[in-house]
């Protein structure tokens, strides 16, 4: 225990607040997404790198899954497609098992790496509406590593951290600007320095299986918030040097200087607990129920903040050309976004179970309540209600030997989601974006490929 | 062979699903009709060789205008056979009457091709009363459920009206002066069910109300509270332009597009510059605090809504094509980033 101590608070120490992924939304491999994410409980396969990571030590048996996802939006608002991006990618985790003496242990890995872009930041104009949960959140790579433990039979402890970046990017600009002929006559330098910057955040859960027919199950997942950090500077703040920028008018020289920093939040998670519970009142039949507190008031604000420091020099020949706009810092605009509870439930039922195969076949439902206010203000963080559906089935083959001294799974998933038609009703009967209803369906499937090795 | 070429095609098509794309924004976000409108080009027009935004070509002097389903009612007069001189002092941007014979409102039809522009067409309506005095102008055209229409004027003893069986049909002075002393009369359905005329009066804009859109009861001033980040400083309010608006979650608003004559923009003149307002109940009304035309001295805004998010606005601008300044019919959309296909393109 003491040894189990430790990689706790290995654990818990590396891990700091930090970003989403596709799981968030859509679940990971194709068994648990088809019940509906209803398996904290029980989960055993690869999968509980994501769901629970006490359920990596479960079977004991070394466990590959690998197969690919894909999700396609079609989210609208007053009607118009919001061009919401499909997310797609591979999946794969690694369940390993081992044991010293009568103590059993396990090492987890889930990965998710979307193959369309691995990791999307994406700042917006501060009051264009975004589908906040769907739009820039899933284009992220997932990557998390766990630890599990079975003290006694009934009971395991599973934990570890995800990984996530952020961007940070800085851009330099120096040289002239022809205002005349801008092609021709401009000379401009730039550097740019990006960096995707590692965050981590904790996951940790616990199975306890009183009987054989009764499970329970607990996670907690972390928050994470990915911030985008931009700063550009055009010229130099005292006009001289080698990084000094200006104007040119003719022949005359307007030293000018610019310094941009904005930092907003691209993707958030907030902290998440859930507590599953699945039965069998016959071996055929698995029924998982679920609810998942998440905590979205702590989230902050997904408009960031603009500071902008513009400077120019005008010539007094030029003073009544050059009229210099007034530009004005911006500031993060608080999301009041409420605590959601989702209730999950899933069903699997085996009609056909031999030694040489057996055939699953999955149904799971969920409802997610918008957790975002209603966007009446300016600002238009735009969310609706979710029911999803889903549909999966499974196949395992058990009679390799000698080819594969174990067995081999296929599994399959459809998940169709209905978010209802929103209306948001503007404060003010003169809001630029006006008043406007938003709706829309998803359309997800999975296939994946588990081989477990006895 | 076959099964390795099929299995080699299914992978080089698996990793060509994986090539990444530049993803996609937003479009065709809701608008409110409020930020920057954008004058429409001659190929968005469909006229040919038309200046950007010009809706109709015609030489004689042409003042308002306001469109109502394929037509569009305006203003008009020739040039008369005096040449008197311009006086000093006559307000720059000002079409100059005496110089004209008296107006009279004629109906435009929609230009074939394109969207937005019209092609000169007859005269409705021509001053009858006495209290016409001479001339009218400020049409406003409106047509009921049952085909009906309805022109609203403007004459020199306040607003009239006159109605046809049909919008191309023949127009007949019915009742005036309605509204005695008013002018630039915009008629619409308000809120809350009713006829509402929004009017200007003295330099200032007025609403008046009526259940039939015959008899109206004059409601005085409108409010209209906001921020104002126009440069200069208004002092005057006039040519209203309204328009209801059934918004997708159920709302109704009218939103009220009108001049602000603004001292302190140009210098020695009071500039004319386009505004809108929005409001729930038809007489409070808060602006948007920019103006809705960068073209300068745009003038007797008419709005029309194509679906909730699109609206055309008709307003007029100066032009310089004979003995005297007269003003052209222009259109321009909102949002200024909507595009129409050119009148030659596939539909």
């Amino acid at each position: 225990m003491r040894r189990a101590g430790a990689a706790w608070l290995l654990v818990l120490g590396l891990a700091s607040p930090a970003a989403a992924q596709s799981m968030d939304t859509y679940g990971m491999g194709s068994r648990s997404v088809a019940l509906a994410g209803a398996v904290t409980a029980d989960v055993e396969d690869p999968s509980a790198n994501y769901y629970n990571p006490a359920g990596i030590v479960r079977d004991g048996q070394l466990r590959i899954l690998a197969g690919w996802f894909g999700a396609h939006h079609e989210l609208t608002l007053d009607d118009e497609d919001s061009n919401v991006d499909p997310v797609h990618g591979l999946v794969v985790g690694l369940n390993v098992p081992g044991n010293i003496g009568d103590f059993r242990f396990a090492f987890g890995l889930g990965v998710h790496l979307n193959d369309q872009r691995v990791s999307r930041t994406r700042t917006l104009p501060r009051t264009r509406p975004r589908w906040e949960l769907y739009d820039n959140r899933p284009h992220r790579a997932y990557l998390s590593t766990h630890v599990a433990i079975e003290p006694v039979p009934w009971l395991r402890f599973g934990g570890g951290i995800g990984f996530l970046s952020y961007s940070e990017v800085d851009l330099r600009i120096r040289g002239t600007i022809d205002v005349g002929a801008p092609e021709r006559g401009s000379a401009l330098e730039h550097d740019v320095l990006g960096n995707l910057v590692t965050i981590r955040f904790p996951q940790v859960g616990v199975q306890v299986q009183p009987t054989d027919w009764l499970d329970f199950g607990a996670v907690y997942r972390g928050e994470y918030a990915l911030s985008s950090d931009l700063h550009a500077q055009v010229g130099s703040p005292d006009f001289a040097g080698d990084d000094a920028a200006g104007l040119t008018v003719g022949s005359i020289y307007v030293p000018a200087y610019l310094e941009l920093l904005s930092a907003s939040t691209g993707a958030y998670v907030p902290h998440q607990l859930s507590f599953g519970a699945s039965v069998r009142p016959i071996p055929e039949l698995r029924i998982g129920v679920e609810l998942t507190w998440l905590m979205w008031s702590l989230y902050r604000s997904a408009i960031g903040r603009t500071d902008i420091d513009f400077r120019i020099v005008v010539p007094p020949e030029l003073g009544d050309r050059i009229r210099v706009p007034p530009l004005t810092n911006t500031q993060p605009v608080p999301a009041r976004f409420s605590d959601r509870v989702v209730p999950r439930i899933g069903v699997e039922w085996r009609p056909h179970a031999s030694p040489e195969v057996a055939v699953d076949l999955r149904g799971g439902y969920f409802y997610e309540n918008s957790p975002a206010p209603e966007q009446a203000d300016a600002y238009n963080l735009v969310d609706a209600d979710r029911h999803a559906w889903s549909l999966g089935a499974g196949i395992e083959l058990r009679a390799l030997r000698p080819l594969l001294p174990g067995s081999l799974r296929f599994d399959l998933h459809l998940q169709y989601s209905l978010l209802p038609a929103r209306a948001m009703t503007k404060r003010s009967p003169i809001d630029p974006t006006g008043d406007y209803v938003a709706q829309g369906h998803i359309f997800a499937g999975g296939l994946v490929t588990e081989v477990r090795f006895e | 062979m076959r099964a390795p070429c099929a299995i080699s095609t299914a992978l080089l098509l698996a990793a060509c699903s994986t090539i990444g794309d530049a993803g996609g924004t937003p479009d065709g976000l809701p608008h409110g009709g409020t930020g920057e409108f954008r004058l429409l080009d001659g190929d968005e027009l469909g006229i040919a060789g038309a200046l950007p935004g010009r809706a109709m070509v015609l030489r004689d002097a042409i003042e308002r205008a306001a469109p109502a389903g394929d037509f569009l009612f305006y203003a008009t007069a020739r040039l008369g056979e005096a040449r008197p001189e311009l006086p000093d002092g006559h307000p720059p941007g000002d079409i100059y009457w005496p110089a004209f014979e008296p107006r009279r409102i004629h109906r435009a039809s929609a230009w074939e091709e394109g969207v937005g522009g019209f092609v000169a067409g007859p005269e409705v309506l021509a001053a009858s009363e006495p209290w016409h005095g001479g001339e009218v102008y400020d049409p406003w055209p409106v047509i009921l459920e049952d085909g009906t229409a309805r022109l609203y004027y403007a004459a020199a003893g306040g607003v009239g009206l006159a109605e046809a069986p049909r919008v191309d049909g023949a127009f007949a002075h019915v009742a005036g002066p309605i509204v005695a002393g008013a002018r630039r009369p915009s008629v619409i359905r308000g809120p809350d069910g009713a006829w509402w005329m929004y009017y200007e009066v003295a330099g200032t804009l007025q609403a008046a109300r009526s259940e039939d859109g015959r008899v109206f009861d004059p409601r005085g001033r409108i409010t209209i509270g906001g921020e104002d980040h126009g440069e200069g400083t208004e002092v005057e309010r006039a040519s209203p332009g309204a328009v209801r608006v059934e918004t997708r979650a159920g709302r109704v608003l009218v939103r009220l597009y009108f001049e602000s004559l603004r001292d302190g923009l140009v210098e020695g003149e009071r500039a004319h510059v386009l505004y809108v307002a929005g409001s729930a109940d038809g007489l409070a009304f808060e602006r948007h605090p920019r103006a809705v035309l960068a073209a300068s001295d745009a003038r007797y805004p008419a709005p029309v809504l194509l679906d909730t998010r699109v609206t055309l606005l008709y307003a007029s601008l100066p032009f310089f094509g004979g003995p005297y300044q007269t003003r052209a019919v222009v259109a321009s959309v909102g949002p200024a980033g909507e595009r129409f296909a050119p009148a030659d393109a596939d539909p």
